[in-house]
Formats: C-alpha cells, sequence, structure tokens
C-alpha cells in the first residue's frame, strides 16, 4: 500500500479509537452495585491495538476535542476547565497509560504475559496522575484522595484488564490487516 | 444520544456568541486558572458576570442543572469528603470552618464547568476547529490541520457510535445476553462486536476520503478579533485582578 494511503488510514483508526474512548464515558454496563465506565478500558486498547505512537495520537485528539469544549468527557461536559477540575490528573493519565500500554505491547508481539503487564503499568500510569491531582485540586490529603479516587475503582480495573486479554486477541487481525501496529504471536 | 443532543449549540445574537472562539477560549483558560486560587470576592463577580452573560445566552437554570448533574455528584462527594473530619478516633467532626473550606472548593469547580458549558452552547463545532487550527499551528511537531481533522472525525462519529451501542445492546437484550452472569463474558460482548463494526466501517471511510482526493488544505471559516474582544479580555484581566486584592 503507498504511504499517504496507509497514513490516512491510520488517522482515520486513531480518530476511531478516540471517539470510541469518547463514546466510553456514556456507555456504562451494570455488574453488581457500580455500573463499570468502558472508558479506560476502551484507553488500554487504544494502545494494545494501535501501538504506542498512534495510541498517544489518538488519546491525544480525544482530550484535545475535550480541551476546545466538545462534550467528550464523562458526563458529558468538555472544555479546558476539566482539566484544572477534580478529574484532570486522570485525563492526562489516559494519554500517558494508552503510550506506556503502546510501547510495551509493541515488544511483546501479542504474548498474554506481556499485554498484562503493560495494562498494569498502564493502571499505575493513571492513578500516578490522578490522585496526587485530585489531592492539589480538591485539599485533600493523600490517603483520603486515594481512597476516594483509586481503591473503588481497583476491582473493576481488574476485570477491565482479564476483559482486554480476549479483546484484543479478537480485533488484532482486523486493524494489523490494513497497518502494521501490534502483531499477532504466531 | 440524549446526552449529546441536548448538549450543544444554540444559535442566537449575544455578546457571547458574537464573541471570537479563540477569544472565548483564552478567557476560559485564563478565570478558569485564576478560579482555582480566587478570593471570595473574585468568585463573586465572576458568578453574577457568568449568570448574566448565561442569561443573555438564553441558557436557563433548569438546563445548567440537568447538563451538570452527574458532576454535582461528584461535588457532593467532594463536599462531604472536605467537611467531616475524623478527630484521632472514629467519631466525625464537622465544623463551620470545615463546611466554609469545603463550599468555597466546590463553588470554584462548579464555576469552572459552568464556563465549559457556556462555550460549547454558544460556538459552533466548525469555529472550534478553525480556533484549534489557529492555536495549534505555532507549537512544534503537531500537525494541526491533521489534529483538527481528526477532531473533526471524532465529533461525526460519536453519535454514530453511540447509536451503534444503543442497538447493539438492544440485539443482545433480545437474545438475553444481558442476563449472563459472568463480567468477563458481559464486557467482551460489549466491545468486540462494537469494535468490529467501528473499524470494518473505517475502511469504507478511507476509500471513501481517498476517492475524494482528501489532504490536509481544506478552507476554514474567517475568524476576527473585533473590538467587542479587546473589551471583554480586558474586563476579564480586571475580574482576575480582584482574586489577588488582599
Amino acid at each position: 500500500m503507498e504511504s499517504s494511503a496507509l497514513q490516512l488510514k491510520r488517522m482515520i483508526y486513531a480518530s476511531l479509537m478516540a471517539a470510541l474512548t469518547a463514546a466510553g464515558a456514556y456507555i456504562a454496563i451494570p455488574i453488581g452495585p457500580v455500573p463499570i465506565v468502558l472508558q479506560n478500558l476502551f484507553v488500554m486498547l487504544a494502545g494494545l491495538l494501535l501501538g504506542g505512537r498512534w495510541g498517544l495520537i489518538s488519546i491525544g485528539v480525544y482530550l484535545l476535542a475535550g480541551a476546545v469544549g466538545l462534550p467528550v468527557f464523562a458526563g458529558g461536559t468538555g472544555g479546558i476547565g476539566k482539566f484544572v477540575g477534580p478529574t484532570g490528573g486522570y485525563l492526562f493519565g489516559f494519554g500517558a497509560a494508552a503510550y506506556v500500554v503502546g510501547i510495551i505491547a509493541e515488544k511483546g508481539r501479542g504474548r498474554v504475559v506481556v499485554d498484562v503487564l503493560a495494562m498494569l503499568a498502564g493502571t499505575v500510569a493513571i492513578y500516578a496522575f490522578g490522585v496526587p491531582w485530585l489531592k492539589v485540586v480538591t485539599g485533600m490529603s493523600l490517603s483520603k484522595a486515594a481512597a476516594v479516587g483509586m481503591l473503588p475503582f481497583l476491582i473493576g480495573d481488574a476485570l477491565k484488564i482479564a476483559a482486554a486479554i480476549p479483546i484484543a486477541r479478537s480485533l488484532r487481525p482486523i486493524i494489523d490487516g490494513a497497518t502494521d501496529p501490534v502483531r499477532v504471536a504466531g | 444520544m440524549g446526552e449529546l443532543t441536548s448538549f450543544g449549540f444554540t444559535p442566537g445574537r449575544s455578546v457571547l456568541h458574537r464573541l471570537d472562539p479563540r477569544t472565548k477560549q483564552m478567557l476560559l483558560i485564563l478565570l478558569g486558572g485564576v478560579c482555582l486560587k480566587g478570593n471570595i470576592v473574585f468568585l463573586g463577580l465572576l458568578s453574577l458576570t457568568l449568570g448574566l452573560l448565561g442569561r443573555g445566552a438564553g441558557l436557563s437554570i433548569s438546563r445548567l442543572i440537568a447538563e451538570t448533574r452527574y458532576f454535582l455528584y461528584l461535588l457532593v462527594v467532594v463536599f462531604i469528603a472536605r467537611a467531616v473530619r475524623f478527630s484521632g478516633s472514629w467519631i466525625p467532626v464537622v465544623s463551620m470552618g470545615s463546611i466554609g473550606e469545603a463550599g468555597m472548593v466546590c463553588w470554584r469547580l462548579f464555576l469552572v464547568v459552568v464556563m465549559g458549558i457556556l462555550l460549547v452552547a454558544t460556538t459552533r463545532v466548525a469555529h472550534i476547529r478553525a480556533a484549534l487550527v489557529w492555536f495549534l499551528t505555532p507549537v512544534p511537531g503537531v500537525n494541526s490541520r491533521m489534529a483538527a481533522t481528526m477532531v473533526g472525525l471524532v465529533v461525526r462519529f460519536l453519535p454514530l457510535i453511540l447509536f451503534q451501542a444503543a442497538e447493539m445492546a438492544e440485539a443482545q437484550r433480545a437474545r438475553c445476553i444481558d442476563r449472563r452472569k459472568n463480567p468477563l463474558a458481559r464486557l467482551m460482548h460489549a466491545t468486540i462486536p462494537l469494535f468490529r463494526r467501528v473499524f470494518l466501517g473505517a475502511d469504507e471511510l478511507a476509500a471513501a476520503m481517498q476517492a475524494r482526493c482528501y489532504s490536509d488544505y481544506r478552507t476554514l471559516p474567517d475568524l476576527t478579533f473585533s473590538r467587542l474582544d479587546t473589551i471583554s479580555l480586558g474586563a476579564a484581566l480586571m475580574i482576575s485582578a480582584t482574586a489577588f486584592l488582599p
């Protein structure tokens, strides 16, 4: 395939991944008392499916769309205000997570262990930005911020990591057929 | 879909509508930043100004509350977490001082969100995109036109994806898939078909864009700064200055 066509295709995949991430803020699956929002699962998948560079671009576009005021963030809001708001750190964490997951997953070429490690690193990246930010903006202590902004979500995160493995396995062939971000092993 | 359609541009001729989108972005960044450190005088002035502007733009209070309802839950959680202190033991202590402090924090966060809503309600998507190209052009390492096109694609595809997701959920309900207890299976059933559909559509989109000779260089709407922009920037600076009064 000629390079400009490949570039266009990658751009469209990254845009659609950004749109899916935005949609993930609206789609919740009711499991138990707390509905699981699909957004950070989609952020991880952006890294797994598109690789580090395009995963980062994709989440970057999502954040940009939010920054200029389009209603793409959780709860249907947008605007640069969200970045300085209490949940702003998670947004920067999403970008970091997509990049970290993508880079590590590229090395693993679809091996499950590497993918799990990549997503663990990605989860750490999200909270490494999110929790200190929550602490600074709301003036809570670090332990309180962690209790409000991290502990309730950890079980859901573990579930999402477990679900992301078969999802990535089933979707990679579709994307790899057109571009070559993360190859499936074997 | 309802969440998206209720929240968006409303045409009009108010002061906020006539401001250049770039000015609005800059005001949002300036006032949003000052807001986090602002005292009670600044917050009062800003609330009054935003209230008047919002009224002029035809935004009602009930709509504002409806649009921020999820955010309001979060504010309540933050308020309680800040207002209640545990003194050594497990007995919660609430003092007037901590309630006042918690109220200030929530007031600031709320104003920041209201400004974002005012921006979206009074600015066309095409203008937001043109402003984006203008802001990103001087940034090194970023292809501003490509970024703006990608943001445009997100805007066009978001409602479509939400529609497909809703359609899929209905189809799965018809087959009783939503009654499976295993959360892993449910996450997979929700995600795989949605991604498959969206990414297969991407190939068609790429072909369509190529067939129409897509390139990064397309005509953008003209943006011009007027006297109104200068006046409002000056007014915003004066309001911001009150935050630094003793």
